[in-house]
């Protein structure tokens, strides 16, 4: 039977898509995840309060959300701390002052819907909703390969800006090759 | 529990009608060591099924011969580990298998799965969810659950097994600016005389108690059946820059093998933005002395460790008899400089003794005065930044710790620190560097330990870490650890060396570890 329960994983019949979650934002409202989402070409991050690489590379994600935001990008963050330390999450989010929104999955269910096994954990997502990538873990550097990869995904749109002057754009420009899905 | 073949036909028939997508994932952990190292070689498979139709399946299969924690898992009978399948619509949402709920803060109701602890709370059964409007909720449990918890957390096998039928009934209201909820949840508890035999190990009122029936328990060899009931009422309150939120529980159940008896559980937070300063002031009052609680997980109301020293010096909570309360400060000055300040003070109540008030200045005038209430104070400051170029991050921090208990008095000050250096292109170098004085008051022992972590991180594509654990009066620990981020989701982790347990942070995260002597690790984690 275990046997049969490993073919079974070995059929090639994964999700390329995002899964959709109810999830409730900081201030206890109910959003639906792929709402938020919106057809962008998206990073969805996964963090908890103890966890102090989740924070180190936050203070990116919220810089490349604010920098690649006209480009049709976004960052999502969902947090993962449960009713032991839920209520320390806004305060804390709320002195960062982020860019991006942040939904709180306490029961960790979403957390387990995607597959993730430890914090921080990314999905890279593009704008047809389709999961391209995921990372887990941050080391100090590990940000400058996911601007490439965001800009990967963004570059028809970021190619396409004329008036782009931002010299660390145009460098990744360069050398990325595009993996955008043009905007039917 | 369901039957293991029905599941398997399920997710044969799911993957047959390809209406459906899933995602999988997959983690495995072996080890091999010396002396008292616990050898382990675990396989957890998660896997996700998404209908077309609203439907989702969740399954956990586990293969251990033998876990970390636990017993072993490797026939037909045992591998599942958690199953549940949900169906959402507008309505209404039902959730049927291991339930993972929580409601309000979880003074009552909170039931969730810890691996690493080897500890499901889960309540085998449906859970109705139905939306009467965009502000009105009602909501239904109705299941049964065996829950395996252990007195000592480092022994290998559960020692207490309690089985439980439950129901659930209540409702949550959303309005803009505050919402509520309340449940009633009465529940049927059986204990079983190897259960009380265990029970009497605990180091509180519950264990003083059973210890003074120890003749009965131990020549009559009885069980023992109650009911409980439990009313929770929470409510939040957004009122300008304020957040607000109380919650309390009253709880009926009999003290075991004795008489009947009631207890409550109460919460408060608040939050505000004060001249930029982000505080959360938190207060707790947990007082069901007598009762072995399953199903509540409440807030803790002190920090939680993010560094190693300092988190083996965990406070021992009692989420059954004890009262305190935490303030913690957060600021940024000029977007760049971070500031944490936290503080947590709990005291317990013990019978016989009068409780001590938390707002009286002079109840933390000496800590060693009120040990027979059994004080924690714990204190916390922390800075951290990046430089100005963006190459060099610092993170300084001082802990103070004092925790007075049945078996221990120690306060221990703890300096813990971490530096990163950026070099070109993506790789970089984190140092981890911690140095603690502890000071046992019951053994009169004093402990200086240095613990220090040097990590080099390749490109994002390897990373190499070294641990060394310096403990000046007993043998140093040292280890390496090689992580490689292979293509198509994977992560490969070889450990080689000896660790004390507590939280270890290799290749940008960090986990729970138990000891470890002097052999290899191996992990591997991967989705699909």
């Amino acid at each position: 039977m275990i046997k049969l329960l490993f073919i079974l994983l070995s059929f090639n019949l994964f999700a390329d898509s995002l899964p959709n979650g109810l999830l409730k934002d900081l201030d206890k409202k109910k959003i639906d995840l792929l709402e938020v989402v919106d057809g962008k070409a998206t990073i969805i991050n996964f963090w908890f309060l103890a966890c102090e690489p989740c924070k180190k590379e936050m203070k990116y994600l919220s810089q490349y959300n604010s920098k690649y935001s006209k480009y049709g990008f976004k960052v999502i963050s969902i947090n993962t701390d449960n009713a032991r330390t839920l209520n320390k999450v806004k305060p804390f989010v709320n002195s960062q002052d982020y860019s991006f929104p942040v939904l709180l999955d306490p029961k960790s269910l979403y957390f387990r819907k995607i597959g993730a096994k430890l914090c921080p954990y990314l999905l890279v997502v593009n704008n047809k909703g389709e999961i391209i990538n995921r990372h887990s873990g941050y080391n100090p550097g590990d940000e400058i390969k996911l601007e490439h990869e965001i800009v990967s995904m963004i570059y028809s749109e970021v190619a396409s800006d004329t008036s782009l002057i931002d010299s660390s754009i145009i460098k990744i420009l360069e050398k990325v090759k595009p993996l955008d899905i043009p905007i039917d | 529990m369901i039957n293991i073949k029905n599941l398997l036909i399920i997710i044969s028939i799911s993957f047959i009608f390809s209406q459906s997508e899933s995602i999988i994932s997959y983690e495995m952990k072996m080890a091999n060591g010396e002396g008292d190292s616990r050898n382990f070689f675990e396989n957890l498979i998660d896997i996700n099924i998404f209908f077309d139709n609203d439907l989702y399946i969740y399954t956990q299969f586990e293969y251990s011969v033998p876990p970390l924690l636990g017993s072993n898992s490797n026939n037909v009978n045992d591998i599942l580990n958690a199953f549940y399948a949900q169906y959402s619509n507008d309505k209404y949402d039902l959730t049927a298998g291991n339930l993972y709920l929580l409601q309000g803060m979880g003074l009552s109701l909170h039931t969730f799965q810890n691996q690493d602890i080897d500890y499901d709370n889960s309540i085998y059964g449906i859970d109705m969810n139905y939306h009467l409007n965009d502000r009105l909720d009602i909501f239904s449990v109705i299941g049964y659950s065996n829950i395996k918890s252990r007195i000592n957390p480092a022994d290998v096998d559960h020692s207490i097994s309690i089985k439980n039928n439950i129901g659930v009934l209540g409702s949550r209201f959303f309005h803009d600016f505050f919402d509520l909820h309340y449940l009633v949840m009465a529940y049927n508890q059986l204990y079983d005389s190897e259960d009380l035999i265990n029970l009497m190990n605990l180091s509180n009122d519950l264990g003083t108690h059973l210890n003074s029936l120890s003749d009965y328990i131990l020549n009559e060899n009885p069980d023992f059946e109650m009911n409980n009931l439990e009313h929770n009422l929470g409510i939040g309150f957004m009122i300008g820059p304020v957040d607000l939120y109380l919650e309390k529980s009253l709880v009926y159940y009999n003290e075991l093998l004795s008489e009947r008896t009631d207890g409550y559980k109460d919460y408060m937070s608040m939050y505000i933005n004060l001249l930029g300063f982000d505080i959360l002031y938190e207060y707790k009052d947990y007082s069901t002395t007598m009762l072995y609680n399953v199903f509540s997980n409440p807030p803790v109301v002190f920090k939680e460790p993010s560094s190693a020293l300092i988190g083996r010096n965990l406070h021992t909570i009692d989420f059954s008899n004890e009262y305190g309360h935490q303030i913690d400060i957060n600021r940024i000055f000029n977007n760049d400089l971070n500031l944490l300040i936290s503080y947590a003070f709990a005291l317990h109540h013990r019978e016989g003794y009068d409780d001590r008030s938390i707002f009286n200045s002079n109840t933390y005038d000496d800590m060693s005065l009120l040990s027979d209430l059994f004080p924690y104070e714990q204190y916390f400051i922390e800075f951290s930044n990046w430089s100005k170029n963006g190459k060099l991050y610092y993170r300084i921090g001082y802990d103070y710790y004092y925790e007075s208990t049945y078996e221990k008095t120690i306060e221990a000050k703890t300096i813990p620190m971490q530096y990163a250096y950026k070099f070109k292109d993506g790789n970089s170098l984190t140092i981890y560097a911690e140095v603690q004085n502890k000071f046992d008051n019951l053994l009169e022992k004093e402990y200086n330990y240095v613990y220090l972590s040097p990590s080099y991180n390749h490109f994002g594509k390897w990373s190499l870490t070294f641990f060394s654990d310096i403990d000046k009066k007993s043998q140093n620990t040292y280890a390496i650890d090689y992580t490689v981020n292979m293509q198509n989701n994977s992560q490969l982790s070889l450990f080689f060396g000896s660790q004390k347990g507590g939280l270890v942070c290799a290749n940008g995260s960090c986990v729970q570890q138990p000891d470890f002597e002097d052999g290899l690790k191996v992990t591997l984690r991967s989705s699909f």
